[in-house]
């Protein structure tokens, strides 16, 4: 095969070809085992790059890109890593799909280890919250070394007794919930309320970070917890040790 | 006037921040570059032509400033066409052992292209853009495209362990 040739393939590949010039290439690909690896491997690497930052669009875009995009000065307290909640794209991300009843499995008080999943599964999930929420900011993703829990910080707020919670959505096991976790000592985050979510559920079924509504938004305002903090303050106090 | 585009923009924007991570490796940096460029679009919207796309217009916008920027940290004027970028390499690097997921894996892949052949593998590989509108795009002829393309894909398959044949490419200008 002739160097053209890798580059008629590569055309083909990427559909730049005419009707003849195709018919061409596709006989080289009847006819040589060596430009069909050609094609294969190109498509492997082009399907590699995709699906890799093909992550991207599934992350939800900070609000202060939207603002820009529209021409509107960002709001305090929209900084660009405060999500209200995941939106349609991190709604995705985590595998919600259609509509379904939510389960409400909120959890007053503190977090019960025999609320579902399981006793040893439920240890592993507020370990996994626990370790997450110490060292993650607002809209990353922490993902537990096993990489079988994943948590997502996703806004945090002053108490009013002078301590920290945070909301956070997380995944394991294909199981996703949302709930709100205030930070006690040794660096220790407490779940106080949590909602399992089944699969098929709609996000605007169930409370938002900052809303009125919704039983997290309750809690949070059991607790005192006014506006998330800007984007400035959680990074202050994240490197304070959460120490107000 | 932003209300023109900024809606369409808006929509945009996943895809905007896909192409610039594409460019920078990093997310914080990614997301300062499409800022910057929605909000040289909103500036210069008179410049676009309705009924032509805004997504090609965005992501040269995108480039541009991505050339800027990065000429800027070096502080000179130097052509990019066949640089690279220590700076973002070395930032990448410092990322790459803290997370081994995909999109790092692939950042740390096309961290390893010059600026130019990064701007047309993304484009054309992720962005399913055809020769003739990523032309457009970066003002380089067809012919530039496919070779730079060509030797991006070689160097992305060699990174995944996978031989390309070892065809001589001239870039062509």
């Amino acid at each position: 095969m002739r160097d053209e040739d890798f580059e008629q393939i590569m055309a083909y590949h990427d559909q730049a070809l005419d009707g003849e010039q195709s018919a061409r290439v596709e006989q080289l690909l009847a006819e040589h085992i060596e430009a069909r690896e050609f094609l294969a491997q190109m498509r492997e690497g082009d399907s590699f790059l995709r699906n890799g930052l093909g992550e991207v669009l599934e992350q939800p875009v900070p609000q202060h890109l939207v603002d820009a995009a529209r021409g509107t000065p960002a709001q305090p307290g929209r900084g660009k890593k405060i999500l209200a909640f995941p939106e349609r794209s991190f709604v995705s991300r985590w595998a919600y799909a259609t509509a379904a009843s939510v389960a409400l499995a909120v959890v007053a008080g503190t977090y019960m280890l025999a609320d579902q999943p399981g006793g040893a599964q439920s240890d592993m999930l507020a370990r996994a919250v626990s370790q997450g929420l110490e060292v993650t900011a607002s809209g990353d993703i922490y993902r537990a070394s096993e990489q079988r829990v994943q948590v997502m910080p996703m806004a945090t707020f002053a108490t009013a007794d002078a301590g920290v919670c945070r909301q956070y959505a997380a995944q394991y096991q294909g199981e996703q919930s949302v709930g709100l976790a205030c930070r006690e000592q040794e660096a220790q985050w407490q779940i106080r309320a949590r909602q399992t979510l089944e699969s098929g559920s709609q996000p605007g079924m169930y409370a938002p970070a900052s809303g009125a509504e919704g039983r997290i938004a309750r809690e949070i305002e059991a607790v005192g917890g006014g506006q998330p903090m800007s984007v400035t303050k959680e990074e202050t106090l994240m490197s304070n040790g959460w120490q107000r | 006037m932003s209300g023109d585009i900024s809606d369409e923009l808006v929509g945009l924007l996943p895809r905007l921040r896909r192409f610039a991570m594409g460019l920078t490796g990093d997310s914080s940096e990614a997301d300062d570059l499409v800022q910057q460029a929605c909000e040289k679009a909103l500036r210069k919207q008179h410049q676009w032509q309705p009924g032509t796309r805004l997504d090609s217009w965005m992501y040269r916008i995108i480039q541009t400033t991505r050339i800027d920027n990065v000429r800027s940290r070096r502080g000179d004027t130097a052509s990019l066409e066949t640089s690279q970028i220590p700076e973002a390499r070395d930032r990448r690097s410092e990322h790459a052992s803290e997370n081994q997921n995909m999109l790092d894996q692939v950042s740390r892949i096309l961290d390893q292209l010059p600026e130019d052949q990064r701007a047309v593998m993304v484009l054309v590989a992720v962005e399913e853009h055809s020769y003739q509108e990523v032309s457009k795009i970066l003002e380089i002829p067809v012919g530039t495209v496919m070779s730079r393309l060509y030797r991006a894909r070689a160097r992305v398959q060699s990174e995944l362990g996978m031989t390309m044949p070892a065809k001589t490419v001239v870039e062509r200008t």
